[in-house]
């Protein structure tokens, strides 16, 4: 069914993804390994004016390198323990299961509500996200959601997050940064340690 | 008038006891008065339609919307399966699905639970249901607070008002009624401008509720059977927050949210922001299912009628909604009304449906007679309800109960006797010489009781020899040889001319029929031709309607002819879609219905589709520029959009210049215009406000009512404009080419 053109290589669907999401607002970027992709999360960390994120757990356990990296940069990464610990903080961490080519949305479906709220609460979030981790279109992503619902324990809650939080309900202007973080940072990464 | 008057005005009275409506005539007094309500709901129907329209050039909205509504029709089949297969997934995931059959049930279900938990508030985020269920004033009166989460539903709630639009709850207000709104609320000024701020103000005082709230509530965009998981689809983030922060979260969803499999929720994403917000999709989709550990997780599933709408055939697709707002967003009386007036709690076109099941008959019987039929609505449903026939349907049972106006019982009771109609039209064309002075148009300005009607638009004089004198029924006229070459050489067609053109416009039939002849088509016209029955069903008269549609029927089958040509597009309509719903019970009548159906052709898809005329062959050399008013009926009910374009400019060489929001109904609606003529009058200034600023001088288009509706304005307003049927110009230069073959 021609529903809509997908591109088939990474780099049009990187392409594809950028050009939906950057008129929203969202920041995205693409690096080869974690020492780099902490070098871009440690200069959003200086443009905000902090030195700790609030970091999901779910991003430590695949990523060590960015984690180690970040702190040589100066960024200290904590684990929230709980929602509190996410909230109103400048800066969260979060990793995503998967990317969107066809909506430009990332998946963020943390097994705890502790790593959930980092990506809830936090007013600048940053998504990382493998480059192979890119799916083309909702059909895959909502496979993988599926998958999610049916998860043996944890939570079995996700969400298709498409940029910074926003509102028009006011006579159709757009507002970003309501209830959801203000400002959204995706971060592909090629080989992730 | 002030901005506080403004909120104040469109107010209706908030309390523990629920929102006591104002009577229907005063809420629409109310809109009419307030000079911004228009204006604000056009600027969002003309940002929503640009956006909308953008997004889905991304997608084949038709393939889409088939797919789900094939879905949806499984669904309401099958609805207990669908329940079954949801709860027991739901709650093996570790939900507890609680079932309510009304809306006292729900409320009790909701109070229960905060009771168990101490409860003193709950952090809602948008949920039409609870409005439905009048959840909020429930639970106050129990003294359980209901925090609004969702900014535009906040806004409402401080306003005490309903929610106007089901998607943009405060679409009605604007900037300085929210600014003002804040000053009377909090000790510190905000601005009446700075929209931003505003924002920043309400979601300051939001947030901290939300986060020491023990209990939250979500709606369901979306109920996935096969997981047993609620789809919530936002964009401000206060739907994630009240469904994860709080330890109990409460979904609160219609029964006909289900949806079979995760391939069909993706079918559905694809379908909803686009139609909703014109996004391609919100911001947050959020998957449900079962609690987080340690907290609760309650779905409840409200029947509240719906089971009722299900057993009615006329009215099951109905349930198909997925609550994307788009009818109000295109429905032309909403857009100078607003929600408040069209609707009762849900609104727009989908309201006026709906509403007798949750609400009662007597909830929706004066909003729906605001419907027009114009039928925008279903051009843009998502997943193609047949809104316009539904909303007559309801109508029809408003009139059954509650019977007509004497008024209008006359005037159907008249149009529908032939001879009567005949004697009274032949009366009337003599009688109303001290009106019209022998002018063409009745002005009565000066007299009261016309006053009303014709201040702002002039009515038509009635045809001193109408055209079944002209063309008398039973003729047969020869056809011509033809001047051009073409695909409707030597066919035969009845003329089916309608009783406007009959009675008011007879030149238009004559047109119709002369270029028929000159594409050498032999032309026939029926005897005992009456009305097709329009007037009466539009007006809810569904005995009067069928008496009229037999009399058509049995008239035009008389005619063994290829086809049926109308220069009315609304007859057309009528014919070859409303008889077939009108005679669903009636077999034998339905089958008589189809067959005259499928020779049944406007005169436009006649000249696209048989004539099928060569580019450029009725071009001379006269300088025209015109523009086209695409009628309700011709575009949205038929479907024609290149087609009057081809022929106007490819064909006939005449320069076309668009107008703006060229398929806005022009406000005439039949008996709509009589009933609201406030209504009527702006849309119509609308239309020939957008007409004039093209700079033609000539608008064009292919329906009776539109015609008379538009010529009374620019009477009435001296506009220097002339309003056309398309046969009349085709008929000027078909008369006007020399054949190019030798007479036989």
């Amino acid at each position: 069914m021609p529903i809509l053109s997908i591109p088939t290589d990474f780099e049009s669907r990187l392409a594809q993804f950028t050009a939906f999401v950057r008129p929203l607002g969202v920041n995205v970027n693409r690096t080869s390994g974690s020492a780099e992709a902490a070098v871009v999360i440690a200069e959003i960390a200086r443009e905000i004016g902090v030195a700790d994120a609030v970091t999901s757990s779910e991003l430590i356990v695949p990523a060590p390198g960015l984690i180690a990296a970040l702190a040589e940069l100066g960024v200290t990464c904590c684990v929230p323990k709980s929602v509190d610990d996410a909230q109103d903080k400048s800066l969260g961490l979060s990793f995503a299961t998967l990317a969107v080519a066809e909506t430009g949305s990332v998946m963020l479906a943390e097994v705890t509500l502790a790593d959930r709220s980092v990506g809830l609460l936090t007013i600048a979030n940053v998504v990382v996200v493998r480059s192979s981790d890119m799916v083309p279109s909702l059909v895959e992503a909502a496979s993988a959601m599926r998958d999610v619902s049916l998860r043996s324990n944890g939570s079995r809650y996700g969400s298709f997050v498409t940029g910074p939080s926003r509102t028009a309900d006011i006579e159709m202007s757009l507002t970003v940064g309501v209830q959801g973080p203000a400002r959204l940072f995706v971060i592909f990464v090629d080989k992730l340690s | 008038m002030t901005a506080t008057t403004a909120i104040t005005d469109a107010t209706s009275t908030h309390g523990a006891q629920g929102h006591p409506e104002e009577p229907f005539g005063e809420r629409y007094a109310r809109a009419l008065r307030n000079p911004r309500l228009a204006k604000n709901v056009t600027r969002y129907q003309q940002n929503w339609r640009v956006s909308r329209n953008l997004s889905m050039e991304e997608v084949e909205f038709e393939e889409l919307r088939a797919k789900l509504k094939t879905a949806k029709t499984d669904v309401v089949r099958r609805i207990d399966d669908y329940i079954g297969q949801f709860k027991a997934a739901a709650e093996k995931a570790g939900a507890t699905v609680h079932m309510a059959p009304d809306a006292a049930a729900a409320n009790r279900i909701v109070h229960e639970i905060c009771q168990r938990h101490n409860a003193t508030k709950i952090s809602k985020s948008k949920s039409m249901v609870s409005e439905e269920v009048e959840l909020n004033h429930y639970l106050e009166a129990r003294g359980i607070a209901c925090i609004e989460t969702d900014l535009g539903e906040w806004i409402v709630q401080k306003a005490g008002q309903r929610p106007s639009h089901i998607v943009g709850p405060a679409l009605h207000l604007g900037r300085q009624d929210v600014g003002e709104l804040l000053n009377k609320m909090l000790p510190n000024k905000v601005s009446l401008e700075d929209i931003p701020e505003q924002v920043h103000t309400i979601r300051d005082l939001i947030r901290p509720e939300i986060l020491d709230s023990v209990v939250g509530m979500t709606g369901g965009n979306a109920l996935i059977a096969e997981t047993g998981t609620v789809m919530i689809c936002t964009n401000e983030g206060n739907g994630r927050l009240v469904s994860s922060v709080p330890p109990v979260h409460i979904a609160l969803v219609g029964i006909e949210k289900l949806i079979p499999t995760w391939d069909d929720a993706v079918t559905q994403l694809r379908l909803l922001g686009r139609s909703g917000t014109g996004q391609r999709i919100t911001v947050y989709t959020t998957f449900m299912t079962g609690p987080t550990p340690g907290h609760e997780m309650h779905i409840i599933l409200v029947d509240n009628g719906r089971r009722k709408m299900r057993s009615m055939p006329e009215f099951a697709e109905a349930l198909h909604c997925i609550r994307c707002g788009a009818c109000a967003n295109v429905c032309p009386p909403y857009r100078e009304v607003g929600g408040h007036v069209f609707g009762h709690i849900y609104t727009g076109a989908i309201g006026l449906v709906v509403s007798q099941f949750h609400h009662g008959l007597d909830s929706i019987a004066k909003p729906q007679s605001l419907c027009l039929s114009c039928n925008a609505c279903e051009t843009v449903c998502p997943v193609g309800i047949p809104l316009p026939r539904q909303i007559i349907d309801t109508r029809k049972m408003v009139v059954a109960k509650k019977g007509l106006p004497t008024v209008k019982r006359v005037v159907l009771a008249g149009l529908s006797q032939p001879r009567v109609f005949d004697l009274a039209s032949r009366i009337g064309s003599r009688a109303q010489y001290p009106l019209t002075r022998g002018n063409s148009y009745i002005r009565g300005r000066s007299l009261p009781i016309l006053r009303k009607q014709t201040r702002w638009r002039s009515m038509p004089a009635l045809a001193r020899h109408p055209l079944r004198d002209r063309l008398p029924g039973g003729s047969s006229l020869a056809s011509f040889p033809p001047a051009v070459r073409n695909g409707a050489e030597g066919k035969s067609v009845a003329l089916f001319p309608g009783c406007i053109t009959d009675r008011l416009f007879p030149e238009q039939g004559e047109a119709v029929s002369t270029t028929l002849r000159h594409l050498g088509v032999r032309v026939v016209i029926p005897e005992g031709l009456n009305c097709c029955g329009l007037p009466a069903n539009n007006m809810g008269d569904d005995a009067t309607a069928k008496v009229m549609a037999k009399q058509t029927i049995s008239a035009l089958e008389r005619s063994n002819v290829d086809y049926i040509v109308s220069g009315s597009a609304s007859c057309v309509a009528m014919i070859v879609q409303d008889y077939v719903h009108l005679f669903r019970n009636d077999p034998k009548w339905r089958e008589r219905a189809d067959a005259i159906a499928s020779k049944v052709m406007d005169f436009t898809s006649f000249m696209e589709s048989v004539a099928a005329l060569p580019e450029g062959s009725l071009k001379t050399m006269a300088d025209t520029s015109v523009t086209y008013h695409d009628s309700c009926q011709g575009s949205n009910a038929l479907g024609l959009k290149s087609e009057p374009r081809r022929l106007l400019q490819d064909v006939m060489g005449i320069e076309l210049k668009e107008l703006e929001e060229n398929t806005l109904c022009c406000g005439f609606g039949g008996s709509f215009s009589f009933d609201y003529p406030e209504v009527a009058e702006r849309l119509m200034n609308r239309k020939l406000d957008n007409a004039q600023k093209t700079g033609a001088r000539v608008v064009v288009t292919d329906n009776q009512g539109c015609i008379m509706h538009l010529r009374g304005g620019c009477d009435a307003s001296k506009r220097n404009m002339q309003v056309k049927h398309i046969a009349e110009l085709v008929a000027e230069r078909i008369t006007s080419v020399k054949p190019n073959r030798p007479e036989s």
